[in-house]
């Protein structure tokens, strides 16, 4: 079994040229996931993204090659989380310091196995029916949201809350399904 | 909740059926952004201490997180929802080899490309296209007459290195290095670098500051470097070459029987040469070279003669039957909040109310246009009726490709016979319709780059149902065409509530991504009908504003 404490990346030969752009744009998705995590929105996600690359373009010189970028990555967002809450907090609810370091630190260990699931969800998706698939997906497009997945398939608000949160729970359902098949489920979890 | 015993190693086995239920329901009002405070308070009492809840937590926001991407590798909001269409970047038809094969594209089809710092990119995607590698600038022309169309320039826009060729005209050049050049042709002229260049031939005035002492200009047999000052230069074709100083000094290097003495001029000197050789000093006469000020008067008044040339052409075009919605973007006062229809549709809502954008000068000076900023500006519009072909065409000035999706007309509705018009991140013009059951989106590839960015530039999209196919142009060509997908699907265009400049989807309330339109708008119309190829030709070369001799067909 794969050891949990390396992401795959770092076995990939190609990584260890110093390339900026590639690594960010082969790990962005999981920064951008881990950020998500804490700031569970789309557009605050992207902006502290955004934030964070910049710094990581800054600080490049310190990361060093071999080693984990991911995490190297994810601790610079963190950074960036953190400082935003401060911001966040006037306008919205969001989670106290304590919890926020807690699902932190818990996220930061869970980065192979999130990957794994991310692959995973993408055969599942693919297993939906077709209304299913396009509401659930129209309602995470960019500049959507559940009103227009409501709108589009003809659905009431409400109904439409119903019905992503059934679509939501049958992706969890195949996801966790699909890592317990492919033996890859207990890597984080021991 | 407290810390469960461990029942198995399985995920969210320390977790029971109830809590599971539970965290999956607040966790499904957190993302959907419809969480109470109270139950806010829940979750977190849940996660604080419970490090299976905590696990299970980062579970079902990723499963979101994945969700976003997913959604967004759809390669657009409009994509539809068909297995056929569902996301794979191989699959994804309409991106040009080129720019798949580009860096910059492998960037663009992560998903979150903007994200990814404009610098970084602009680099990469410069070096990938070879396009950011500008060392001058052409600030402003006049009669200019290029020999090879291909390798012509406008003004505002960068150049880089290499060859210059001016059949008649004037135009001047200014270097990054600080140097300002204005070039008369007929001239064949190099640009090597911020601060040198090489007159094969052509006659030239110089002005170097301060900044650019060294400035030097190559000829076949000598160069010139100059030492703060400005001259003039001209070099014949038979090899001859005269050297005027109206101001400071400069060198000539390379001069002589043996081609390698260096010869001094100062202010008021001038000097003909042939091949190397040197010959006597005589008076400077600044008249025989083409002058800044020059430019300016004849500059101005090719901008009024363009400017009048237009106005007249905008009052005929006033009168087209089919042109349902134009504006001029001219304020009859300054704090207007009115954007006036001067086209033929009757309908009120043609008057576009303008929140936020603020009036600015347009193509020239004295001509009004609209700078849209902030991702609050926008022309609320709306029109009635239904439109079987369209086109629709408009000057901007781009300031930022900073948005997934830039706005340029948007109806509200997204639902069949909607239309969406605006330009993509990476520079690609994209037209959405929506069907019955399904929707298209007609990308170009990316054809607009930081190259284009605060030079007018004309963008027009043509909807042909007579013709079934979606055009795509940009100045003074075509740079798609694509089959209309699905037509029997595809009822005629409706647009109701739209908006120019940015976007505003119907019955939405909550925070939304911000798509506003970064730049100036001068001119926009639509048509009820589908524009030629020769109709838009028209329409450029008249609108454009830099003086160029329109291209010999």
């Amino acid at each position: 079994m794969e050891s949990e404490t390396h992401n795959p990346e770092t076995h990939n030969p190609e990584d260890r040229g110093d390339d900026l752009v590639g690594l960010l744009t082969r790990n962005q998705r999981k920064i951008f996931a881990y950020i998500y995590t804490l700031v569970p929105n789309r557009a605050d996600a992207e902006d502290l993204l955004q934030e964070t690359s910049l710094t990581i373009y800054e600080k490049f010189g310190d990361f060093e090659p071999g080693t984990d970028f991911v995490a190297w990555a994810n601790r610079i967002a963190w950074w960036k989380v953190k400082r935003a809450q401060q911001k966040f907090a006037r306008s919205k609810v969001v989670f106290n310091q304590e919890v926020m370091e807690a699902v932190a630190a818990t996220a930061g260990t869970m980065q192979a196995e999130m990957n794994d699931r991310h692959k995973a969800l993408e055969w599942c998706l693919k297993k939906l029916n077709e209304r299913d698939r396009r509401m659930v997906l129209t309602r995470y497009e960019s500049g959507s949201g559940v009103e227009r997945a409501a709108a589009e398939a003809g659905r009431s608000l409400q109904a439409a809350y119903k019905a992503l949160g059934r679509i939501r729970q049958m992706l969890m359902d195949c996801v966790t399904n699909e890592m317990q098949h492919s033996g890859i489920a207990r890597r984080e979890t021991g | 909740m407290k810390k469960k015993a461990k029942h198995s190693q399985e995920e969210a086995g320390e977790l029971s059926d109830a809590e599971v239920l539970k965290l999956s329901a607040l966790c499904d009002d957190l993302v959907d952004g419809t969480i109470s405070p109270v139950r806010h308070l829940e979750l977190e009492r849940i996660l604080i201490s419970d490090e299976a809840a905590q696990r299970h937590y980062v579970r079902l926001i990723g499963l979101s997180a994945s969700l976003h991407e997913y959604a967004g590798e759809f390669g657009s909001e409009e994509g539809d929802g068909s297995m056929a269409s569902f996301p794979d970047r191989r699959e994804r038809k309409r991106w040009p080899l080129r720019a798949r094969l580009s860096l910059a594209a492998a960037l663009v089809s992560t998903l979150f490309l903007g994200t990814l710092l404009a610098k970084n990119w602009m680099d990469q995607r410069s070096v990938a296209v070879g396009q950011d590698d500008g060392i001058a600038v052409m600030t402003r022309a006049l009669g200019l007459e290029w020999v090879d169309q291909a390798r012509s320039y406008r003004v505002g826009q960068r150049i880089p290195a290499g060859r210059v060729r001016i059949a008649s005209g004037t135009m001047q050049i200014e270097f990054y290095g600080g140097a300002t050049v204005i070039l008369e042709g007929p001239a064949n002229f190099e640009i090597r670098s911020a601060n040198a260049a090489f007159c094969h031939y052509g006659k030239l005035r110089g002005n170097v500051p301060p900044q650019a002492i060294g400035f030097t200009i190559g000829t076949p047999e000598y160069d010139l470097v100059d030492l703060g000052t400005e001259f003039g230069i001209a070099v014949a074709q038979d090899g001859t070459s005269e050297v005027h100083i109206f101001n400071g000094k400069v060198e000539l290097r390379g001069v002589g029987r043996e081609g390698k003495d260096v010869l001094g001029l100062s202010q008021g000197q001038a000097m003909r040469l042939t091949g190397a050789m040197t010959g006597k000093i005589f008076g400077m006469n600044p008249g025989l070279f083409p002058g800044a000020s020059l430019l300016d008067d004849v500059g101005s008044a090719s901008d009024e003669s363009s400017f009048q040339k237009w106005k007249k052409f905008s009052a005929d075009l006033k009168k087209d039957p089919s042109l349902v919605a134009y504006f001029t973007f001219e304020p009859e006062r300054p704090w207007d909040r009115v954007l006036r229809n001067q086209g033929q549709g009757s309908d009120p809502g043609l008057n576009g109310a303008i929140v936020g954008a603020k009036w600015a000068e347009g193509r020239w000076p004295g001509k009004g246009a609209l700078d849209f900023k902030s991702p609050a500006d926008r022309v609320r519009l709306s029109l009635t009726g239904d439109f079987r072909s369209l086109s629709f065409a408009a000057w901007v000035r781009i300031d930022g490709l900073d948005r997934k999706w830039n706005s340029l007309l948007l109806t509200d509705d997204w639902k069949a016979g909607s239309v969406h018009w605006q330009f993509g991140k990476s520079g690609e013009m994209i037209l959405g319709t929506r069907g019955k059951t399904s929707f298209t989106n007609y990308f170009s590839g990316p054809e607009i780059d930081f190259a284009d960015l605060g030079r007018w530039m004309f963008l027009a999209t043509v909807y042909d149902s007579e013709k079934g196919e979606v055009r795509h142009w940009i100045d003074q060509k075509v740079i798609s065409r694509e089959a209309i997908q699905n037509p029997e699907n595809f009822p005629p265009i409706k647009f109701g509530s739209m908006e120019l400049g940015n976007y505003r989807p119907t019955g939405k309330t909550g925070p939304q991504d911000v798509r506003n339109f970064n730049g100036r708008m001068d001119e926009f119309m639509l048509f009820s009908r589908a524009l030629t190829d020769e109709d838009l030709e028209t329409i450029f070369q008249i609108g454009r504003q830099d003086g160029c001799v329109p291209k010999q067909k």
